[in-house]
């Protein structure tokens, strides 16, 4: 069934706008990137940069007055977003399943914990029985540490930690091939931050599934990530191995978001990147962050540059790399 | 369920039953002129029951226990409303107002339960689906107009309705709760049932369709927020059928601030019921209640004011003690 | 310093000029509709009343002074009732005290219900114990029953006299509205903001939580005017309250007891029941479009 050699995800030319009065605000603008099988990948930006977004597109779950404008979601082969309603439904969560943002408000209030998880198991017909799913349900939560009363519990019962643990072990529920997780520590202390990650990369591990992991706290990331793609202003800037990102980032964006991070070896004036991400309704012409970049050339002004390989494995958007500008 | 929230809500009702009955001893005591007098006047207004008024009054002397102290005459009072003891009817002397009232209580209670249970319902699930992106148009529209309904009072509706399908096209009766002249079979006799039945559809739509609306409108608002929830969008992530989203994720949620809302208007639900049943001559106790006020029946009227408070009161701590059992978050704190 | 400022200019955003506020309520009526279409139902009606009463003789409310159940004609645009009464005169000149039954007992239970509110969610503690059960308890017992009671043993009553004894019963509901309120936003950022500024509590309460709370007041006094006069109305269908003096309550109680629906005479509850249903639908459009002002997520979703 699954098809080893195929990518997990393709996801080609997505453009997500939200439509207000005074026009489009593109919140997701040309983006284009592929998901390797049992990789663990990272979209890191600002808020509002389209990350959530982006995800949300690929589940489908844009809701008006947001709309996908244009793109390709190929999930195992299959677009997304030419499916019927009902094939949607039964590819959402058996091949594709989310770790929510938020963990504290996503648990339905006045369902037990393991009724959450049964309707999602008895609705895909899996072939699974009531007592099946159940001692299913069971072994989920031993898997992501958790004791077996939980299951009879309540979200409001259970501390963010639990809850978040909770919903790592709902998403693996149908053994999905990807596994998007949308910040899901970043409502939790230090501490539980730190266990609740190790659960999740272990988990994924154990399926053998990808994992798309999304968050702007990049010094937790960075250690179990693979890959990252850096987004922009609603755009891809930078695709690459976590290593090249880290040692030798290409785009201004990039260099200025890892100087920004605060290391325990060096004390680096960070301090953040000057200005402000520009507003989506009427983002500037050419590169979007040129209003920003302290390299900023004419051309940048006015050609919108491709996301294109500039080194082994490491994408860019940016006109510093074009050969018929300055080279490297 | 938690015993401070029991206690609380079982406190709350003996509170509300207290001070209604304080309420209904004390306004005659502060009404100008003594009670017996105003009893006394009223009867010789009726003049009929006049024959019998040496009685009467000594019956009305004895229960009010006017030559002692106000205080006894208190704690007589509540001692004897403890045991349902109303006292008399002064227009149906030696009637007693209990008499009266568990005559007219079945007719009441069917139409009120039957109806409130059903406006309810029928709201609850209007007012989610007005809110629910899949409801095609034609049914929203519907909704709309019952949203409309809303602020059209009982007696109104009530009106209107007999002018249409009573005094106009003749399908229902006008008023009473059966066919003149029918009496009932030996043991059930169906037919007599239906005739109470078909009675009773005017009255009962009055009264659902001047309640709908309010429910379609506390239940709209209560839905868009549920909407907005992020448990809403991974219900969907998860792919689940619409209809189960709908059910158990978003209706259940939006619903049970409306289980509160429901003991609070129901003391609204009845006066408006009230006057329904007086304007289709329904014999329940809202007709006895305008007969009774008629007639200057006025242990009449307390006694059956009193006892449409404690059924309110009951009908609430009922709903207190269910609500927990549907929202597993609330202990105490009705919102 | 610099925290200063910031505040210090927020502050000057947060109150703009005293005429651009007011244009801009003024504006905000006229775009919505809701608002505008229930403010222009209520004015239309209370025009018809004041206008026409100021033309019309009182005299002709007066039982006799007119044939008896005579249909609409040009001499008597609504006809007269079963005793002779005009029923155009009978309407303008018993719309406005209906309404005043409304703006007495609204004004009261508002005024009351805010204070008590205010106090009880600002306060917290066994203030606010003792004046929440004691609302619950008043909104449970309903107020009907008690008018009933306390009219039956007061048969001659004016206009003024009932609006007041409703007004004992109309404050509850605006002290739930205005205590809930109130608890939220005693937890907002600027409280804590002024009491540093040295104010004391009740002048935040005054100065900071109050106007919070217009749009919640304005709504519990429209809420409060439609119980009023669904109340009296309702008592004088039973046969109390003030029966002697032209209202709409009146007016549907003569048509109730002298049996116009089954003779036929349209004329006579008809023009009441409008009027009535006019008044409700009007205010009931306001308290909606108030609700959506207050709670902004409501916007937009009506269709």
């Amino acid at each position: 069934m699954i098809d080893k050699s195929q990518p997990v995800l393709k996801v080609e030319d997505l453009q997500v706008f939200y439509w207000s009065k005074r026009g489009p605000i593109r919140a997701v603008d040309g983006v284009s990137f592929t998901i390797k099988r049992n990789e663990r990948f990272g979209f890191i930006g600002e808020s509002g940069c389209g990350k959530t977004t982006t995800m949300m597109a690929v589940l489908r779950l844009i809701k008006p007055p947001g709309k996908i404008e244009n793109g390709r979601v190929i999930l195992d082969g299959q677009d997304v977003l030419k499916m019927e309603k009902e094939e949607l439904r039964l590819t959402r969560w058996s091949k594709i399943a989310l770790v929510p943002q938020g963990a504290m408000n996503s648990l339905n209030p006045i369902m037990r914990i393991t009724d959450q998880i049964e309707d999602t198991i008895m609705t895909h017909d899996v072939g699974a029985t009531r007592e099946q799913a159940r001692a299913r349900i069971l072994s989920l939560l031993d898997m992501v540490e958790l004791p077996e009363r939980v299951a009879r519990m309540y979200p409001h019962e259970l501390s963010g930690g639990m809850k978040q643990r909770a919903c790592i072990a709902m998403a693996t529920a149908l053994e999905p091939q990807l596994i998007i997780a949308d910040e899901p520590t970043s409502a939790l202390d230090v501490v539980v931050q730190k266990a609740v990650m190790q659960t999740l990369i272990g988990v994924q591990e154990r399926l053998g599934s990808s994992l798309i992991l999304i968050g702007h706290d990049m010094g937790l990331t960075a250690q179990v990530l693979d890959r990252i793609g850096v987004m922009y202003a609603g755009k891809l800037v930078e695709v690459g191995e976590v290593q090249d990102i880290y040692k030798r980032p290409l785009h201004p964006y990039t260099q200025a978001l890892i100087g920004s991070l605060p290391s325990l070896k060096e004390k680096k004036k960070g301090g953040g990147i000057p200005g402000l991400p520009p507003f989506l309704l009427n983002p500037p012409a050419g590169c979007v962050f040129h209003p920003r970049c302290q390299h900023a050339m004419d051309v940048c002004r006015q050609k919108v540059p491709v996301l294109r390989e500039h080194r082994p494995n490491q994408l860019a958007a940016c006109h510093l790399y074009e050969e018929s500008n300055v080279p490297i | 369920m938690n015993l401070q929230y029991l206690l609380k809500r079982v406190g709350l009702f003996l509170l509300t039953i207290w001070v209604a009955s304080t309420l209904n001893f004390l306004i005659p005591r502060l009404s100008p002129g003594d009670p017996v007098g105003a009893i006394l006047g009223a009867m010789q207004a009726q003049g009929a029951t006049i024959a019998n008024s040496a009685e009467i009054i000594e019956a009305f002397r004895a229960r009010f226990g006017l030559d002692e102290p106000v205080y006894v005459q208190y704690v007589k009072y509540l001692w004897s409303l403890a045991h349902l003891d109303l006292g008399y009817s002064i227009a149906h002397f030696p009637s007693t107002v209990t008499d009266i009232i568990s005559n007219s209580i079945p007719y009441t209670l069917g139409l009120l339960s039957v109806t409130t249970v059903l406006t309810f319902v029928i709201g609850i699930f209007a007012g989610a689906l007005l809110v629910w992106q899949a409801t095609p148009r034609a049914a929203k529209t519907l909704i709309t107009i019952f949203l409309m309904l809303a602020p059209v009072p009982y007696y109104l509706l009530a009106m209107i309705l007999v002018f249409f399908f009573s005094f106009t096209l003749g399908i229902f009766p006008n008023s009473g709760i059966t066919s003149p002249g029918r009496i009932p079979g030996e043991g059930f006799d169906i037919n007599y049932f239906l005739d109470i039945v078909y009675h009773s559809i005017l009255p009962a739509l009055s009264i659902m369709i001047a309640g709908i609306g309010g429910w379609v409108l506390g239940m709209r608002g209560m839905m868009v927020t549920v909407l907005g929830e992020d448990y809403l969008t991974l219900a969907e992530a998860k792919g689940l059928k619409n209809r189960r989203i709908f059910l158990r994720y978003a209706l259940r949620n939006a619903m049970l601030p409306q289980f509160t809302a429901l003991a609070i208007t129901l003391g609204y639900v009845v006066s408006g019921s009230v006057i329904v049943e007086l304007l289709f001559s329904f014999p329940g106790m809202g007709y006895q209640l305008f007969r009774a006020i008629s007639s200057n029946d006025f242990p009449v009227i307390q006694g059956i004011t009193f006892f449409l408070v404690l059924s309110i009161a009951t009908a609430i701590l009922g709903i207190d003690l269910i609500y927990p059992l549907l929202d597993p978050r609330i202990t105490y704190n009705r919102k | 310093m610099a925290a200063t400022t910031a505040t210090s200019t927020e502050t000057v955003e947060v109150e703009p000029k005293p005429q651009g506020r007011i244009s801009g309520i003024i504006r905000y009526w006229l775009g919505n509709w809701k608002l505008s279409l229930g403010t222009g139902m209520i004015v239309v009606l209370l025009g018809f009343s004041v206008i026409g009463s100021l033309q019309t003789d009182f005299k002709k409310t007066r039982v006799g002074s007119s044939p008896f159940s005579v249909p609409p004609s040009a001499e008597y645009p609504l006809g007269t009732d079963n005793v002779g009464r005009d029923m155009y005169a009978l309407m303008v000149h018993g719309i406005h005290p209906s309404l005043k039954i409304g703006l007495i007992a609204g004004i009261l239970g508002t005024v009351i219900g805010t204070v008590l509110g205010l106090v009880a969610g600002y306060s917290g503690g066994l203030v606010d114990t003792v004046i929440s059960t004691f609302a619950d308890i008043v909104l449970t017992i309903p107020s009907l029953m008690i008018l009933v009671v306390l009219a039956s043993y007061l048969r001659s009553t004016t206009i003024e006299l009932t609006a007041i004894i409703i007004a004992v019963f109309a404050w509850a509901g605006p002290t739930r509205l205005i205590r809930s309120q109130a608890l939220s936003l005693r937890e907002r950022p600027f409280v804590p903001l002024a009491k540093l500024s040295g104010q004391g509590d009740f002048e935040i309460a005054i100065r900071q939580i109050l106007p919070n709370l217009l749009p919640y007041i304005m709504a519990g006094f429209v809420g409060s005017v439609s119980g009023a006069i669904l109340a009296s109305v309702g008592i004088q269908l039973l046969g109390l309250g003030p029966l002697l003096t032209p209202n709409l309550g009146m007016v549907l109680n003569s048509a109730f007891t002298g049996a116009a629906l089954f003779r036929g005479m349209w004329w006579w509850w008809g023009p009441p029941a409008v009027a009535l249903i006019v008044l409700f639908v009007g205010l009931f459009l306001i308290s909606i479009a108030l609700d959506e002002f207050a709670n902004p997520r409501l916007r937009g979703e009506a269709k």
